[in-house]
């Protein structure tokens, strides 16, 4: 049980850092900025090991296998990987006015793991469906590239808050514009992001299809989460399609990509109310 | 313009490409919220949708194809007009003292190492040399499509001559045949299947841990396979893949019944349908169901018990104790479940041994291999599409002011900050660190 506690704690730790990514972009000062990034990286190294403290555990309960089996075991996971994406994000480009927009999602993923009643956080064995080498290059592929997604579409409300400030302030950069990076420069991120993540999706995609070849006896069959892991995925191709060939930059982009956030939660949340194979969630 | 080119030109439009998938990402979510029996995924319309959708994908390729292709094979041409080198940055033009020879050799040295398919020209305006890489940069786009497809093509072969059915096999019993999904048809296999045993296994809260089915194929009386089947791990024979799907009680258990009256003790190991006398009451008792599993209570036999005064029928639990200790006075209340109601005989059940059957699935689907190629062609051609670019590099080395001068710079088909870097770092290990400028 210690990872749990941990993990509740390091809930508390995204919160802070959070509203202090906050703080920084309302109200500068070096000193938010400094401290946001220190509690990003000292919550993602926290919760780093309480998930190797976690798969430990359940080696001791004989159960063992990977912390990515049940939803209580994918929102921590979501949660990690948006923040290690974050992280490298900030580090690559040396601006942290991302972390505002981004940081809230890691933060509700974390309390709507460890505090609502209806999510389980006990270490649970695994059903024979769930016995395979598949599950963990399926799942890691899936979250890593969610992860990536909700870092473009942070990016993506960036974006219009920039273009919003730009068009109002005409020459001179007005509001939360002149705190953001310039729309260029976003316009790429949300690109590289976006396309990180749509190759992962891929990959997560193509690895489901191989494990349902050998557990469900086809390699795609029409489950609802399936099916609508492909219209995120499609979403997104289509983003990167009409930038890589009708060369559409900027505001589209930054649309298509909260739309295809908008999917993927849907994907990822929605889905489990329609009944399907993917059923493990529950 | 004739008929036939329109058509094409139709076909050929991104626009329909992009109009295409929008309406099957809508059309496939629309098939996620309506019932399961409005199938949308093997509608007519839907798979024309698909249909439609790889003919433009065709047209697109086949009219872009030959542009690309020509950008893959052509050589570029070091000596450039109009001159790329007259308007560079000032860290693009380095300045050294070396003699010409020394410096030509270098480049085309580190070009060599560096890039492939150098050129080099001599001309009055000084030493021009092109080199590029990643030409096939061009190309990853139709590994994607083709990879699209080649698993659109697969998945037809798939639909067209493959198939998918169910049998369920009881233990120690054997099937030939088995039930295509969706009708009443048969399929004969050509060979046989036999359920030796079947096992469940639990976890110590009740999950379920393993599901197995020991399994012999047969052909001819000769033994093709023996071993067991798992979840996750399919057996494949002849060409069908089998999978274990599902389980359940075959509904002819074997009930071990106990029945006492006084002192004497009469054992009976029955199963529905089975009959036995009580004589010293001129009775007889009929099995008239063995179920492994009531209400959730557990183990228990419908037996009706007849003498030339009465008939009772009644239920015999297995677990009589622990619901007369949770619900007290329940066999009186509920006479069904009283096992002394033919009195002074008592009943009891010690055991029933169920009988399984096992739910197995049928496969065979000839279009899986290309599927796979397919995805990998796919995301191959996307690694190719986002990850790599046509560079080309061009340098040029003559002299001004009296001294050697080496101008370089570059192209990109895509991204362009990634070349400047690349030229940088050229000009660095050229020599041009310490004399830029």
């Amino acid at each position: 049980m210690t990872s749990a506690v941990l993990l509740s704690g390091v809930t508390f730790v995204y919160l802070f850092s959070m509203l202090f990514y906050v703080l920084w972009l309302l109200r500068g000062g070096e000193f938010w900025g400094k401290a946001a990034t220190f509690l990003s990286m000292a919550g993602l190294a926290a919760q780093t090991l309480a998930l190797a403290l976690r798969w430990q555990e359940s080696y001791r309960l004989g159960i063992g296998h990977a912390p990515l089996s049940n939803f209580y075991e994918s929102l921590v996971f979501l949660a990690w990987a948006v923040v290690l994406i974050y992280l490298v994000v900030e580090r690559r480009t040396g601006s942290r006015s991302p972390g505002a927009f981004v940081m809230p999602v890691a933060f509700l993923a974390m309390a709507y793991a460890s505090f609502s009643p209806d999510v389980n956080s006990r270490i649970q064995p695994l059903i024979p469906a769930l016995q395979s080498n598949w599950l963990v290059s399926h799942v890691v592929t899936c979250f890593l590239g969610y992860a990536c997604f909700t870092v473009s579409f942070g990016l993506g409300v960036m974006y219009l808050l920039e273009e919003r400030g730009e068009k109002k302030g005409g020459s001179r950069r007005g509001g939360f514009a002149a705190i953001l990076p310039s729309a260029e420069i976003l316009d790429e991120l949300i690109y590289q992001s976006v396309m990180l993540g749509f190759i992962l999706l891929g990959l997560g995609i193509i690895t489901g299809s191989v494990w349902a070849h050998s557990a469900w006896g086809a390699y795609w069959s029409w489950d609802p989460k399936e099916t609508w892991s492909l219209i995120t995925w499609l979403i997104y191709a289509l983003l990167l399609h009409s930038r890589l060939v009708r060369g559409s930059r900027g505001r589209r982009t930054a649309v298509i990509a909260i739309i295809g956030f908008a999917s993927m939660l849907f994907t990822y949340l929605g889905v489990n109310h329609i009944p399907g194979l993917h059923s493990y969630l529950k | 313009m004739s008929p036939k080119v329109t058509l094409f030109s139709f076909f050929k439009s991104v626009r329909l490409a992009v109009s295409l998938l929008i309406l099957i990402a809508a059309a496939a979510a629309l098939g996620t919220f309506l019932p399961p029996s409005v199938d949308v995924y093997h509608s007519f319309w839907f798979i024309s949708l698909l249909g439609l959708f790889s003919l433009n994908l065709i047209a697109c390729s086949w009219d872009r194809f030959p542009v690309s292709w020509r950008r893959f094979r052509e050589r570029t041409e070091p000596e450039r007009p109009g001159s790329i080198f007259d308007e560079l940055p000032t860290d693009q033009v380095f300045f050294s003292s070396e003699d010409r020879a020394s410096m030509t050799g270098r480049v085309e040295d580190l070009l060599r190492k560096g890039w492939g398919r150098v050129q080099r020209k001599e001309t009055k305006g000084g030493t021009f040399f092109s080199a590029e890489k990643g030409a096939y940069a061009h190309l990853g786009v139709y590994a994607v499509h083709l990879g699209v497809l080649v698993i659109i093509g697969g998945a037809a072969i798939g639909a067209l001559l493959g198939f998918k059915a169910y049998v369920n096999i009881a233990e120690g019993e054997t099937a030939g045949t088995v039930f295509l999904r969706g009708g009443r048809q048969m399929k004969d296999l050509g060979f046989e299947v036999r359920l030796d045993r079947f096992t469940m296994d639990f976890y110590e809260n009740g999950m379920p841990k393993t599901y197995r089915s020991d399994l012999t194929f047969l052909k001819e009386g000769r033994v093709l396979h023996q071993g067991p089947l798992l979840v996750n791990h399919p057996i494949e024979v002849e060409g069908f893949r089998f999978y274990q799907s599902g389980y359940g009680s075959a509904g002819d258990g074997e009930a071990s019944l106990v029945v006492r009256s006084g002192r004497k003790e009469i054992s009976r190991n029955v199963r529905e349908g089975d009959r036995f006398g009580l004589p010293e009451a001129g009775a007889e008792v009929r099995v008239l169901r063995v179920a492994d599993d009531i209400m959730g209570i557990g183990p228990a036999v419908k037996v009706s018990v007849r003498s030339s005064a009465k008939e009772v029928q009644f239920w015999v639990f297995q677990h009589i104790r622990r619901m007369e200790e949770q619900h007290p006075g329940i066999t009186k209340m509920i006479s069904m479940f009283n096992p002394g109601l033919f009195a002074p005989y008592r009943f009891e059940l010690r055991s029933v041994t169920t009988r399984w059957y096992s739910g197995l699935q049928v496969n065979r689907d000839p279009g899986t291999p290309l599927v796979a190629v397919g995805a990998f062609l796919m995301m191959g051609g996307f690694l190719v599409v986002f990850l790599t670019a046509h560079r080309r590099i061009y340098v040029r080395v003559d002299e001004a002011e009296g001294r050697l001068r080496t101008a370089v710079t570059g192209s990109s088909s895509r991204d362009r900050r990634g070349m400047e870097r690349e030229v940088r770092r050229f000009i660095a290990t050229c020599g041009g660190k310490e004399t830029t400028g």
